[in-house]
């Protein structure tokens, strides 16, 4: 459209210049736009469907030679122009880069802003308080962008209104009692939410920015870091529940199931009453980067014989780090079974997304299979973790 | 450096003067192409349908080779196979490409060659373009006896070098190393349209007219921006631009020819070696004169 | 050429069977018309690049007559330009290998003088057989 609009407003104050476009689709969709594509070409501007194959310099009068197909009648133009005006795409600024990792925003692979949710939440970022607009979202014409910042001073408003801020109460914590104040959790939250308190010197989780992965309580040795709803307690538990039952000849597989993507797999399997393996137990966890190897090594103390980490798509994540932090936890667990014996294949992590249920299950059926071919783990072995 | 080398059949016999420049032109630079023995077709313009595996056959032969070369240690841990011709480096590197992104296919063509020893992946197809870039093109500078500083060259890429993309030795719309060599041989680029325009490859056996209006457009290009001579690494596209100047000047009268070297005879003159190493008998236009006006004063 | 587009079992069978023999997804082409712009070869054929690929799309198996397919050297200028990733040389050939499977071939080199035939070298026969003959 914005070639439509520059060649129009040339024509108008020159209408003796011959003025072609070459396009591949007309997709005048907006308000008026169809007209406003009518008016170019009643004022003789001539529109050739076909993209543009080759841009040349003519050696001898330093024209440009254009070769394109006209689809259209199905004959090439090769002709000679006194000048071409590239119609690039849009590109979000260099300078947004600075904005986004200041405020860890983050990018669509189209390479604009990512919106909380395309339809429910187009205005909002997975930042509570940060809100997008305009082309920092994606390509978009006036009147959008100025619909879209509208929408977006209005969400503003509202949390501007609140004499509280609200937030999600999946977050980690502190217990003040616990921490040492060794710093060893300081610069491992991507958010930067954990800071040190000066005055208590204790560590501190600011609820404002913290999102929620977990991530950041496999650094704390001393389980201080502590998360609302999933707690370390409450993970013990949990585990010590799933294996309370297993019988002398049985095996059990944890799936520790992300609560976004993991865990919704698994319910749709159940759902569909799709099979596999009973010997599995799934414990629901906001991100599997929050299980720390401690966890693991008391699951496979009490009982487990292997376990499953299970998150997002790195891609599609909302914590795309956790992968990473889940490895290295799982580094430090393999250390552990090496040195008992056990085999380290026994822990994986994978990745699943929402709809693929077969991959579920082939990942746990996988697993059960393999477990009958590897030596059963020995009470010995378990006591040496 | 001793390393292999694959001629194919055109530097055995249309383009011997292509294989005698580049032999003698490395020696100076202390590189060794090291025939590959037993060496056959390299299974010329690689096949495209997704079912025929029987035409990749002939490619991995020659990379069975390569393997046998490192054992008997006539190289010393090379795998890396040297082309000259662009032809046989495009269509060795696609057979490699797809025998290595296809474990079954390769296993396929491994069980039906069961006498030859196992093809493992390994082997690297090169041009010698990228050789003389990894070595450094600043290298040859320092040999250059003959300074051609004089002379405008327009590099002609064709397809096979560039084209497609995961082929190419280079950027597939804006190639460089060509134009690099140039300026290190001391040689003047020109900047041309044509350098990667289609020469029209086989069609000159069946669509001669075809080809030759092809030449036509590409040779005056280059005369338009001022080349002096155009280089070229394929003996395809030399035989339709070098030796279809005939054509060209029956159906246009008024052309003005252009002769067409290697790229390694452009090497062996600035080197400074003596000229049977140029092989100019087998250039149908021949360079001697703007060489005698631009680099032999 | 026909005047009228019939779209059947055989129509859906010919573009399944190019689709495979190609490897190319051809339903992406969306008629950019970039590959016939830049077709070194266009002038010589009688329906363009890009006219061979909607015909493909709609399975007219009448595209086995056009000249095009044998006049596409694979020069792959085509490839690296598409903007849906194509690489129409691969249907080319497809095309190609329908016919030449019936042992249909599209050269003869008796066809030409003796001389002509001498002047050429070893590669360009080579080439020229291997892609045009069965
Ligand atoms: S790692 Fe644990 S103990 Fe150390 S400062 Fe952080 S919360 Fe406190
Ligand atoms: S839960 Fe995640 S976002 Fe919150 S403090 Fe820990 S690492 Fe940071
Ligand atoms: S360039 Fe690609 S998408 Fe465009 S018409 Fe040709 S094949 Fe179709
Ligand atoms: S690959 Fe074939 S269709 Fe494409 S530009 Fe080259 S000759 Fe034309």
């Amino acid at each position: 459209m914005y070639a439509t609009k520059l060649a129009s407003l040339l024509k108008q104050v020159k209408p003796e210049k011959e003025i072609y476009i070459f396009y591949t689709d007309i997709r005048a969709y907006g308000k008026g736009f169809e007209e406003y594509y009518k008016k170019a070409q009643t004022m003789g501007i001539k529109y050739i469907r076909g993209k543009v194959a080759e841009l040349e310099e003519n050696p001898e009068n330093k024209k440009v030679i254009l070769r394109a197909e006209d689809t259209l009648s199905r004959q090439v133009i090769e002709s000679e122009f006194d000048l071409v005006v590239l119609s690039t795409g849009l590109q979000l600024s260099n300078s947004s880069e600075k904005i986004i990792n200041f405020l860890k925003l983050t990018k669509s692979s189209d390479g604009f802003l990512q919106e909380a949710h395309p339809k429910y939440k187009p205005v909002d970022t997975n930042i509570e308080g940060v809100f997008i607009a305009g082309t920092a979202q994606g390509p978009k014409d006036i009147p959008d962008t100025v619909a879209q910042a509208s929408a977006a001073a209005a969400r503003s408003m509202v949390s501007l209104a609140q004499k509280e801020f609200q937030v999600d109460p999946m977050l980690a914590y502190v217990h003040p009692d616990k921490c040492d104040g060794c710093g060893d959790c300081l610069n491992v939250c991507p958010k930067d939410a954990i800071v040190m308190n000066k005055e208590t010197g204790k560590a501190e989780v600011l609820e404002a920015l913290c999102i929620g992965c977990g991530a950041c309580l496999p650094s704390c040795s001393k389980e201080a870091l502590d998360f609302h709803g999933y707690t370390n307690d409450q993970m013990y538990a949990a585990i010590q529940g799933v294996l309370d039952q297993k019988k002398e000849n049985e095996t059990r597989i944890i799936i520790f199931a992300d609560d976004t993507c993991t865990y919704r797999v698994a319910d749709a399997v159940g759902i569909r009453k799709m099979k596999y393996s009973e010997d599995t137990r799934i414990i629901r966890v906001p991100s599997s980067s929050r299980i720390s190897p401690n966890l693991m090594l008391y699951a496979f103390k009490e009982g487990a014989d292997a376990i499953i980490l299970g998150d997002c798509v790195k891609k599609s994540s909302r914590f795309p780090w956790s992968k990473e932090m889940t490895e290295k936890s799982l580094e430090i667990v393999n250390e552990k079974l090496k040195s008992a014996g056990i085999d380290g294949r026994r822990v994986v992590f994978s990745e699943f997304s929402a709809g693929a249920l077969n991959y579920f299950l082939n990942i746990v059926n996988g697993m059960a299979e393999n477990l009958k071919q590897y030596e059963r783990i020995k009470e010995t072995q378990r006591k040496e973790l | 450096m001793k390393i292999p080398y694959f001629p194919g059949c055109s530097l055995k016999t249309s383009a011997k003067n292509f294989e005698i420049s580049a032999i003698s032109s490395a020696k100076v630079l202390g590189i060794d192409f090291v025939e590959i023995p037993r060496w056959n077709c390299c299974g010329v313009v690689s096949s495209l349908s997704s079912d025929d595996l029987m035409h990749h056959l002939a490619p991995v032969r020659n990379f069975v080779r390569v393997l046998e070369m490192n054992k008997t240690k006539m190289v010393e841990n090379e795998k890396r196979m040297l082309t000259l011709c662009s032809m046989c480096y495009n269509t060795l590197k696609r057979s490699n490409q797809r025998v290595k992104n296809n474990p079954e296919e390769l296993e396929s063509i491994n069980n039906f060659m069961y006498r030859e020893e196992e093809y493992d992946g390994s082997v690297e197809v090169i041009h010698y373009l990228q050789l003389l870039d990894e070595i450094g093109f600043s290298q040859m500078t320092e040999k250059v006896k003959n300074s051609l500083e004089n002379l405008n060259v327009a590099a002609y890429y064709g397809c096979m070098l560039i084209r497609p993309k995961e082929v190419g030795i280079d950027d597939a719309e804006e190639p460089e190393i060509f134009e690099k060599f140039l300026s290190a041989l001391t040689a003047k680029p020109v900047a041309w349209n044509a350098k990667k325009r289609c020469c029209g490859s086989y069609l000159t056996v069946n669509n001669k007219d075809v080809v030759v209006d092809l030449a036509y457009g590409i040779l005056n290009d280059a005369r338009k921006n001022g080349a002096d001579l155009i280089v070229t690494a394929c003996p395809l596209c030399a035989f339709n631009l070098d030796n279809r100047q005939k054509n060209v000047l029956e159906k246009h009268p008024d052309f003005k020819t252009i002769p067409v070297l290697y790229f390694t005879q452009l090497m062996a003159i600035a080197f400074g070696l003596d000229e049977k190493s140029f092989g100019f008998e087998l250039n149908y236009i021949k360079p001697n004169d703007v060489l005698k006006e631009k680099v032999f004063k | 050429m026909p005047k009228k587009i019939v779209i059947n079992d055989a129509s859906e069978e010919f573009l399944r069977k190019i689709i495979e023999l190609s490897g190319e997804v051809i339903t992406l082409c969306d008629q950019c018309g970039t590959c016939s712009g830049g077709c070194p070869f266009v002038e010589e054929m009688d329906i363009t690049p890009s006219q061979l690929m909607r015909k493909v799309q709609l399975g007219q198996q009448d595209v086995l007559e056009s000249k095009t397919m044998w006049l596409c050297a694979t020069c792959n200028t085509c490839t690296v330009r598409c903007p849906r990733g194509l690489d129409l040389s691969k249907v080319a050939e497809g095309l190609r290998q329908v016919v030449l499977r019936q042992a249909i071939d599209n050269l003869d080199l008796n066809n030409y003088p003796k001389e002509e035939i001498k002047e050429l070298p070893q590669i360009a026969i080579i080439a020229a057989i291997r892609k045009l003959t069965s």
